[in-house]
Order: structure tokens, then sequence, then C-alpha cells
């Protein structure tokens, strides 16, 4: 798993291979003079002199890169640029102006809103209401002790049950959470974030397709199961060791691929990473990593590269620079594939693409006058839509302050709607391509993102940068340097320190259901004296074994969901196996 | 304070926790409360460990509490973390880095921070030992990091003392030798899963050799403190040395020098603060700092004819300390 | 002479899995030279526990997830039954609603810090809950 230090870096191989491609004159040399020496006549003669001093401006935005611009952008800036070998057609290599030939006149984004509190019924009400009214889809979210694998009754559990999420601990909640709903129709990416939890609880989902009849083979989805979340992200007080979590979320992408062909096994992070506290560049380049990773696990272990490349996924955070969040996407959508084509010698069009998920960003959004975090968010939305992405979150105006209420989630729908269906932009595929700005910008992302990746390279490679601390650190970094820098009012919020007005004070903001944690408490507390407890540790040990004997462990966790095993239950058996990882401090 | 005290007799933790708030302080109280609570010490085991940074002590420590605790011995632990040469404030990680530890009821946990201390940090933390041992804790554990003068400073007040190192420390581990590892009883080789394990048995084992002073041979314990391995050797290591100590009398002579130490400390720091009182108050003496600071006395001289002055002071009764 | 360190404990309560708040707060009172005892993610017991072999004076609780007036009454209550409430101040910030600070305030925190408050009133907001119980 360790890369081999003889290795070629990413970006030489990219540039090895690249150098000998053809490319086309974009422009008659004659005529490209003609512009430079108008462009020159006018910085002489009609810009000021203080402009041209300060020619290359860096807009200073919350998770922003920090990439200069320049005043303006012309023909010279993209003067090389050859549309075949930099932009493609859409649909077409290297997939820049996007991966599919109509993109949204085909096949719209998918609207998906984020709902999950309380207990499972709760949250089944609000799925309903939210299906009823037009979203395409269901993106689930777990309360934290779900999320950490906390059963209910832990004691760490007390007092945070169905607070931010839908508490679920074994199959029969999740019964109760899709009671009445089709699951053969609806997609659900459920949001399990990390490969511990995504083995614990997404065979819960399968065992209960199975009891409702439906073959493994009609589900349509995703989970998580990212790594950099469990290892990186989350604040926990256990961790298992980043090489164990990472045999982990493979076991669950080979399983999963196998036998559940139409379900997404991995939405590569991303949006949690950079919420954390770092730039869109560096999110990208960690993903990356990622990804080859996984790549190079799969291939090892006898796979071809397309079996699992064909349904690897993104899944991004949108933040407010406008043309980066565009341009980055479109960088990444043609890095990727150079990476699949060149270094991994994919054999499909389809292993080759960036496909991506996007949720706008929550960090930038403020707790001061509520309602402008909407005007936010729109932008974030636009910006996203206007870069390729497949499916899209819009987050809610009281993200700063909440679980978003109804209102706020229908408010959310609704500019996507809006964007979709008033703004005419979906009617023209890669509408921004060919912007000289845009075109400089994106290689200058590519190039910014690939130099990051071999940063990670010379780490070891994604894994060891965790392990030794490197990712952590470079987080902490850029996070408390953006504090700085917004503390300052080097960074402007308008509301929040710009333009201050005071206002947003009385705002009144979601309850979610308190009484679920006695309800949730006494559910599991019947559901452990109902089960066969006999079956319950025999599951529970053949977990055990599998996981010391290197065998794929969702089959055995599939076997624990059958029986009854809480998501706790099983969480506990890997501490036990793979031990405690002391994750490196971040000061 | 006696309610304090009194309190503390009565095996109170919040108490314990208080007094040691006011060793930490320097409180001016605290000559009073250590001459109180001296009496009751005597019956700990106190055990020093100390290595360098990513030698993973944290996790060797807290294993090792749990072997303590199943034999139904109460412990008591001191971290010590190093405060910002800047700021002043300090990080006090230590308490999250054990698993079990923090969260045992029969184990008493304290972080101290350095506090810029330097040379003065260990008396401090042999003050805190002593209520510690005081309050009736069966084993103290003192965890320090670093391999420098502080440490081996604070080891030396413990009975047993235990070094941790790990494979491939390279040049640290000369760093190592140089200092701390001369005064060590236990030697312990963490991660010996990792390649080099044995070279630095050999390392050790050879400069144990060389080494020709104690009647004790220090042992060297390999463990693989996250795998749960040789745990059991190292506790059976330190009992042996504490049953070495009070059989072969040295553990007695230890701690008769440790008074003796105290004792001179005590001194010390009263001589330190009448001096340092003088020199404020004194107006004869501030005249004669002040010609040293104009370069017209030689300082040393000035040394001689101040401390006449303050002595002169003391035996006409003057100045109280 | 006496040292007049602030000594500090931060902790989330529960299974928190955002800890940038918990985290940046930490880093900013050893840099205005307190003393912080991090938790991280604990349970009101062991909170407590170490507050009280440590002896801090203030207790920080970072709640990003919205479980702030539960958990919060849990700790609240633990402390008084262990006599600790005169002698410990309790800090709750994170991702908190305007309408739940007088709640929390009335249940017995000290002040409220919600996300977003800027470095200097985070300081002056520990260094008076501090002395108020000295």
């Amino acid at each position: 798993m360790t890369n081999n230090k003889q290795e070629k870096a990413t970006a030489e191989i990219l540039r090895e291979n690249l150098k000998g491609t053809e490319k086309g004159q974009v422009y008659d040399p004659t005529y490209l003079k003609k512009v430079k020496e108008g462009l020159d006549s006018w910085k002489e003669n009609v810009v000021k002199p203080d402009a041209l001093k300060n020619w290359d401006a860096i807009p200073l935005t919350v998770l922003g890169s920090e990439i200069p611009r320049e005043m303006v952008y012309t023909p010279l800036s993209v003067a090389n640029n050859d549309y075949g070998e930099q932009l493609g057609n859409p649909g077409e290599e290297p997939f820049t102006r996007g991966i599919h030939s109509n993109m949204y006149r085909g096949r719209t984004f998918t609207q998906r809103q984020l709902v999950g509190f309380g207990g499972p019924e709760d949250t089944n009400q609000r799925i309903k209401y939210l299906l009823n009214h037009g979203a395409t889809g269901i993106n689930l979210l777990f309360d934290m002790p779900t999320i950490q694998m906390y059963d209910c009754d832990d004691p760490m559990a007390t007092g945070s049950v169905g607070s931010c999420g839908v508490s679920v601990n074994h199959v029969k909640d999740w019964e109760l959470l899709y009671d009445g709903i089709d699951i053969a129709k609806e997609t659900s990416s459920i949001v399990t974030h990390y490969p511990s939890n995504s083995a614990c609880l997404f065979p819960m989902y399968l065992v209960m397709a199975e009891k409702k009849g439906i073959p493994w083979d009609q589900l349509k989805g995703s989970i998580q199961n990212d790594m950099t979340l469990e290892e990186l992200v989350r604040n926990s007080s256990e961790y298992i060791p980043p090489k164990d979590c990472f045999r982990i979320e493979c076991d669950n992408i080979e399983f999963i691929r196998k036998n559940v062909p139409k379900w997404n096994f991995i939405t590569i992070n991303g949006y949690n990473f950079r919420e954390f506290g770092t730039s869109g560049v560096t999110e990208m380049a960690v993903a990356a990593a990622h990804g080859m990773a996984i790549l190079d696990e799969m291939v090892r272990r006898g796979y071809e590269v397309d079996w699992v490349a064909e349904r690897l996924a993104f899944f991004w955070s949108g933040g407010m620079d406008f043309f980066e969040e565009v341009c980055r996407l479109r960088a990444m959508r043609r890095l990727w594939y150079r990476i699949l084509k060149y270094k991994y010698k994919a054999k499909n069009d389809r292993s080759t693409w960036m496909r991506c998920h996007l949720q706008t960003s929550g960090i930038s959004l403020v707790r001061e006058e509520p309602y402008n975090n909407i005007i936010r968010s729109s932008y974030e939305a636009l910006a996203a839509v206007l870069g390729g992405v497949q499916s899209l979150h819009v987050d809610s105006y009281d993200e700063a302050i909440s679980v978003p209420s109804e209102e706020a989630s229908l408010i959310s729908l609704r500019t996507q709607q809006i964007i979709e269906h008033e703004t005419g932009i979906t009617s023209v595929v890669d509408p921004l391509g060919g912007s000289y700005y845009v075109e400089a910008l994106t290689n200058e992302m590519e190039e910014r993102i690939l130099a990051e990746i071999s940063e990670i390279e010379k780490q070891g490679g994604y894994v060891e940068a965790i392990a030794n601390g490197y990712l952590s650190r470079k987080i902490f970094n850029y996070m408390t340097k953006e504090q700085m820098r917004i503390e300052k009012g080097e960074i402007k919020i308008v509301g929040h320190n710009f333009q201050k007005s005071g206002q947003g004070e009385d705002f009144e903001s979601f309850r979610y259901p308190e009484e679920c944690e006695e309800i949730q408490l006494q559910r599991l507390h019947e559901h452990k004296q109902n089960r066969e407890n006999a079956k319950v540790e025999q599951a529970l040990n053949e977990l055990r074994g599998a996981c010391k004997d290197g065998k794929n462990i969702m089959e055995y966790t599939v076997n624990c969901s059958r029986v009854g095993c809480t998501v706790g239950e099983q969480w506990k058996v890997f501490k036990e196996v793979f031990g405690l990882w002391k994750k490196p401090s971040m000061f | 304070m006696e309610m304090l005290i009194e309190r503390f007799r009565r095996k109170d933790r919040l108490a314990l926790s208080k007094l040691i708030t006011m060793v930490e302080n320097n409180s001016p109280l605290m000559r009073d409360i250590m001459e109180a609570i001296y009496p009751l010490t005597g019956k700990a085991h106190v055990l020093g460990v100390t290595g360098p940074p990513g030698a993973g002590k944290s996790t060797l420590v807290d294993k090792l509490i749990r072997s303590f605790r199943n034999e139904g011995n109460s412990v008591g632990v001191l971290c010590v973390d190093p405060s910002s040469i800047f700021s002043g404030g300090a990080f006090l990680g230590d308490r999250v880095r054990m698993e079990w530890a923090y969260r045992d009821d029969g184990v008493y946990l304290r972080s101290l921070a350095t506090r810029g201390a330097l040379g003065g940090l260990a008396p401090r933390a042999s003050e805190i030992i002593k209520i510690m041992d005081a309050f009736g804790l069966d084993v103290i554990i003192v965890e320090t990091v670093g391999v420098g003068q502080m440490e081996a400073d604070i080891i030396r007040y413990a009975d047993t003392r235990m070094v941790v190192s790990v494979p491939g420390l390279g040049d640290q581990m000369q760093a190592l030798k140089a200092g701390i590892l001369e005064i060590a009883d236990v030697f312990v080789v963490n991660k010996a899963d990792i390649n080099g394990a044995q070279d630095v048995v050999d390392d050790l084992q050879t400069m144990l050799y060389l080494r020709k002073d104690s009647q004790w041979t220090p042992e060297i314990v390999l463990t693989e403190a996250l795998n749960d391995k040789g745990i059991m050797e190292l506790y059976r290591a330190v009992q042996r040395h504490r049953d070495y100590l009070s059989k072969s009398g040295l553990g007695e002579l230890q701690t008769g020098k440790r008074h003796e130490h105290t004792c001179r400390f005590a001194i010390q720091e009263v001589l330190k603060k009448c001096t340092d009182k003088s020199i404020e108050e004194i107006n004869e003496i501030k005249v004669i700092l002040q010609t040293v600071r104009e370069g017209g006395i030689n300082p040393y001289k000035a040394a001689d004819e101040i401390l006449k002055a303050i002595v002169k002071i003391y035996v006409n009764g003057g100045v109280s300390e | 002479m006496e040292n007049k360190i602030i000594k500090v404990l931060m902790c989330c309560l529960g299974p928190e899995t955002h800890n940038r708040g918990i985290i940046l707060v930490s880093s900013i009172l050893k840099e205005e030279g307190m003393e912080v005892v991090y938790m991280g993610n604990t349970t009101a017991e062991n909170a407590i526990k170490a507050a009280t072999e440590e002896d801090v004076r203030v207790i920080g609780v970072s709640s990003l997830s919205g479980a702030h007036l539960r958990t919060g009454k849990h700790l609240l209550e633990l402390a008084k039954q262990k006599g600790l409430d005169n002698d410990i101040a309790f800090i709750i910030g994170g991702v908190i609603p305007p309408n739940d600070v007088k709640s929390l305030k009335d249940m017995g925190f000290h002040n409220v810090c919600v996300s977003g408050t800027k470095r200097e009133e985070l300081v002056a907001a520990i260094q008076e809950a501090a002395y108020s119980v000295v």
C-alpha cells in the first residue's frame, strides 16, 4: 500500500504524455501581434498608472485559494489553449466542458436536500414532504451518536440523540425510516461518512431491502465511505489506524461493486475536508490523491482499473469566489481524465469522468442577517451549475444556527429549481467556456492542484500523509490564518465583519423533538430483548475473525445486520481488533 | 486553610487539587502546607517516566496503570507539559492521550505546565508528588517528555526511574545516552515491532556494561504498548526494583538524601526570598547596587558588602523573613 | 508572589464530529497565556472528574450539533451535585440559536459565545468568568 519510492510522480507522467501532443494554432500570429500592440497601447494610454501597478489582485474569500487575478484577460491569456487538447467538445476528452454531450439538456442536476432529525418516524415524515414537493432524491443525515457509532444507550450519546440527524441503531429503525417509501424507485444518498460506519450502517439498508423483497441490483444511491472523514476531519475520542481504515474502505468498495452494481460506493471528499478549513485547491488535490490510492489498491487486489473507476464520484464544497469555483470544477474534470488515461490507462471513457455532487459551503454562511445566506448559497449554486456538477445540495440560510427548518429547506430547493427553470443557463452546455478569464484560470487551477498532489506523493501518498500528520497540520495552518483574516476584516463578510447592522438576533429556529431520545432508548432496549443474542454473539465473533484474517469485512457486517447487531456493537469489534490510533496533534 | 487540610485528610479529592494548585502558584501558605502534610508522606512508590517525543509513553503509562489498578492500587499521575515561551500558556492534552486512566475513578490525574521554570520546576514537582503521597495514593507516576536536564531533575525525585525509547531514533539516541540514560533504573524499548529494536537493546546493554556505579543492574524491557505486549514484564521489572530498594536499604538511603535535599532547598528558598526582600527594602543595599550598575564598584566586592549588611540586619532582628 | 494563570478545560459533550471550534479556541487561549486542559469529545462525567483533578476555573463547552440544551443541562446538574458550581464558571459556544442564549444563561452558564465571536471578546469572556469564581 505504501508508494514505491521508485514510482514516478503523477505530474511527471502527465507531463511526459502531453509533451508530444499536436497543438493547433489558436490565433493567427499576425492577429495576436495586433492584439498585443493594442493591449500595450491601452495599458500605456488608457489605464491609470495606479491600476497598472496593481495589475494582479488577490480576491480574499472564505476558503479561497488566494490565486492572483489579472485586471483583464485577453486572447493573449489563452494564446496556446488548443481547443481539442485543453477543452474538447462536451462529452469528449478531456471533458473540460462536461462529461455528457448535452449536459443539463439531457439530465438535470439532481435536486437533493439533506434530511434527518429526531427518531426514524420524524425523518420519515420530512422525507415524504420533500418528495411531494419535487425533490428528486433523498439525502439522509444521521445524528452524532449514530455517525460516531455509539448506540443511543452508550453514555457518550446522552443528550445528543436525534439533535442534528436521525438516530438509527439497527435494522428495525431503518424500516421505520423508509416506511411507505419505495426504495426501488427513490435514490438515496446515505451520508455514512466513514468506512467504519458505512460498514455497519449500509448493510442494514441492504438487509431492509432483502426483507422487502427488493433485489440488491435494483438499489440506486450512494454512500460516502470516506477515510478522509474518519481519520482527518472528524473529531473523536477514538480512531483506528489509517491503514486499517483504508482497508475497510476498500473492502466496502469491493463488496458493493460486486453485489450492489448500481450503487455509488464512495463519494470522495471534498466537502467536509474543505469546510474544516482549507482551500479549494487542496480539497481537490487530497481527493485526487485519495482516488489514486483506491485505484492502486484495487489493482493490487487484482481488479481492472475500470471496474472501480467507472463508479467513482466526488463530493465538493462550493465556495464564494465565483470564478474560482467554476474553473476548478472544469480543471478537475480535465485533470482527472488525464490521470485516468495516462497514469492508469483506463479503457472506458466512463472511468475517466469526474462525476460529482456539490454542496454549497456551510462555513461561508453567518449568523448575522441570516437571509443574506440565501443570496450567498444562490451564487455558490449558480457557480456549481455553470461548472457542470451532476448533483447539488444548497445549504439553508439557518445553517449557521441550527438544523434547517422546513421553510428554509424549501427555499433551498426553490433556489435550485429557479436556476434550472427560470435562468435559462441550462440550455447551453458549458456557457462560460471560451472566456479568456475562465480558460486562463482553469489552466492555472489545474497546475496548482497537480502541484499539491505532488506534495502528497512526496509524503508517501495519501494514507501516509494522513498517518504522519502532514495533512492535519496543513489544515491547522490554513484555518488559523483564515480566522485571523476574518477577524482583521481582510476577508469581508457582509453583515458579519463588514457593514454590520446588528439585525438578525430575533430568530425562530428549528426545534427537534427532544423526546426522541427516550423513544429510541426504549426501542433499542426492546430490540435487544427480542433478538436472538446467541446469533448476535456468533456473528460478532465471525466479524472479529474476518477483521483479523484480512477477509472482506462487509460480507460479515451484512450478516451481523441480519441477526440484529447494532452499529455500536460492530464498531467495538473494529476497535478491539485494530487497536486505537493516536492521531498526531495539530498544534 | 485548616479546613482544607482537614478535608484533605478525609480524602477529599477537591482538597487535594486545591493544595496542589497552591503549590503550583507559589502560594505564601506553601510552607505551612508542606509542613502539615510531610508526616503523612513516605508510603507511595514513585515512578518517574520520561523519554523522547513519539516514544509512545502515554500509551505505555496507560497500560501500566491498568496493571497497578488490577492489583488494587490507587494511582496518581502527574503529567508535565511545556509552557509556551512566548505566551506563557500551555496545551495540556495528556489526559486524553491515555485511553483508560483518565476515566478510572481510582486514578488521580493532574497536568502540570512547566511555566518557564526551567531549573525551578523540579522542586515544585517534587512537592506535588509529596502531597499526592500524603493523600494516600499507592503509586505515583510522573511523566515528562524530553531527555534534557529538566527531565533528569524531575525523575530524580522518583524511586524508580524509567526511560522509554523507540527504535530509529538515530542521533537522538546519542543525546539520550549523554544525559538521562545514566540515571535510569528501567529501560523500555517501546514499539519493539519496528525494525531496529534489537539494535537499541544492544546499544543500551553496551552502555550499561560501561556504567559501573550501581549495585542494581538496570533492566531492559521490550514492549509494544499498542498491542499490549511486554506490559506484564515491565510491571514485574518495576516491582523487582521496588523490592530491591527496600531490601538493600538503597531505598532508605535515597529517601534520606531527598529529605536532606528538601531541607537544603527550603533553606535556599528562604535565603533567596530574604535576599530579594532586603535588596528591595534596605536603603543601604540599594545604594550599593546603584554603584554596581554605574560600574563604580567591583560586583564581587559589592556582593560581600551586601551580604555583610544583610547578616547584620538579620542578627539584629531586623528584616522579618 | 502568586501566579495568576487561568486554567481552562475545553471539551465537546458527546460525539461531536466538528472540532474546528474547539481547536481554534484552545489555540487562542494558549496564545493568551492560559493553560488549556484539552478533553475533546467526552462525557459530562469525565469532564467533571477532570475539572476536579485539574482544579480548573472555567469549563468551556463547544457545541456544534444542536444538542446544547440537553447536554448543557446535564453538565451543570452534575457540577452542582459534586459541589463545584461555585468553584467553576461554565461557558458554552458554537452553533447556538439566539433564542437559546437566555435559556442557557438561566440554566447556569456564565456566558454564551456563539460562533463568530471575535478573539478579544472570547478571551475577555473567559477571563471574566475565571475571576467571577476566584
